[in-house]
């Protein structure tokens, strides 16, 4: 009856059974799977699901809009596709994950307040606002520690108010997983 | 004879008996170098994280003093939040950092809505406070580590949406808390923090000396 190591499971012969060659076998497919269990791990851990996007938008007065994006600055988890969906990133692994969205001053409007709302599947999850007095600067950022599963879409809008408009601006976007569990 | 890396054992003998041996030991301690290896990984995959959400609003009255919000519960964690050892009451809302050997930093964080439920006094304050503090046995109480705030002024009756956030060291073998609060100088009528409100913490890395590897 041959044993096994304790975690993977690595099986030995005993002393007086007889040594095969499908006993080197066995044994070394299971310090292959043992090793790729742990590379698995590794691989994770030094490639965090991660992904930041970028771009221009126009946002039209007193309408929480979604923001799009034209640019994918870092995606190591297939979690954006600006063909298909270009208003979101989507989460690939479940986990809790450090979101950020940003917007530097806007052009074209005169805006009184500006807000940046992060979404999960469309429902409000944190949001940071802004009053003005139409003239100062509105460089805001909004941050939050999301939990989420695969397929939860983190979304950044932007609701604003004033006159004229659209409001210009460029947002980014950014998600990083923290904890797998 | 052992390989040079992980002193897994070589054959040094060709009986059937010696062979067996040496499976065995070096299936164990294969598996002891791996499970070490993994367990590694997934402490490091797995920071102590935790999220606390209010259910129920926080209401203070008209110019109020800061105020902290309530009724918290846990949505997300990953560690068992450590109770308070030392019979001391903490206000209520507040989340424990893990207790560690070592100083340890932390990214922290929260979000209000801040909503009059009246009347709105044009341009009053309202301010988000972030505000890590320490337990400390002698004499009793806690000693502010860390504190935060983002403020807005507001115009309106739709409310400030206000996030803040911040890192902070926590000492080793300390009971550290976070907490979430909130002021506001609506003269008008009393301001409650929405239910929703959040409060979060999560572990960065050890507190190693600058340039320390």
């Amino acid at each position: 009856m041959p044993g096994s190591s304790p975690t993977f499971g690595i099986p030995y012969p005993c002393i007086g059974e007889p040594i095969t060659p499908l006993a080197f076998s066995t044994f070394a497919a299971a310090v292959d799977g043992a090793i790729a269990t742990v590379d698995t791990a590794r691989t994770l851990a030094l490639k965090r699901p991660t992904a930041a996007v970028a771009g221009n938008a126009s946002i039209p007065v007193g309408v929480a809009t979604n923001v799009t994006y034209t640019s994918e600055l870092w995606d190591n988890a297939a979690m954006v596709d600006l063909v298909a969906n270009n208003d979101r990133i989507t989460v690939t692994r479940n986990g809790v994950y450090m979101v950020w969205g940003q917007a530097p001053t806007g052009t074209g409007a005169t805006a009184t307040s500006m807000a940046l709302i992060l979404t999960r599947n469309g429902t409000l999850y944190a949001e940071n606002k802004r009053n003005s007095n139409g003239t100062t600067p509105m460089n805001q950022q909004v941050v939050a520690m999301v939990p989420c599963v695969a397929g939860d879409i983190l979304r950044l809008q932007c609701l604003w108010t004033g006159v004229a408009g659209p409001l210009l601006a460029s947002f980014q976007f950014a998600a990083r997983l923290v904890c797998i569990t | 004879m052992a390989t040079a890396n992980f002193q897994l054992p070589c054959l040094t003998d060709q009986s059937p008996a010696a062979v067996a041996l040496l499976m065995q030991t070096l299936a164990r301690d294969i598996d002891a170098a791996l499970t070490a290896q993994l367990a590694s990984f997934n402490s490091f995959l797995n920071a102590p994280t935790a999220i606390a959400i209010s259910t129920a609003p926080t209401t203070v009255g008209v110019l109020s003093t800061r105020t902290i919000i309530g009724s918290l519960t846990t949505q997300f964690t990953n560690y068992a939040i450590p109770t308070n050892p030392f019979g001391l009451t903490l206000a209520g809302g507040s989340l424990g950092f893990p207790n560690t050997a070592t100083p340890t930093w932390y990214h922290v964080g929260g979000y209000a809505r801040l909503q009059p439920t009246g009347a709105v006094t044009n341009n009053t304050l309202r301010q988000l406070v972030v505000t890590v503090s320490s337990l400390i046995i002698d004499p009793s109480g806690t000693t502010q580590l860390e504190q935060w705030e983002d403020q807005s002024y507001e115009t309106n009756t739709a409310g400030e949406f206000l996030t803040v956030d911040g890192t902070v060291k926590i000492p080793a073998n300390s009971y550290a808390t976070a907490d979430l609060s909130f002021v506001h100088t609506n003269a008008g009528s009393s301001v409650q923090a929405t239910t929703g409100a959040l409060l979060w913490l999560t572990r960065l890395g050890d507190d190693n000396p600058i340039g320390a590897a």
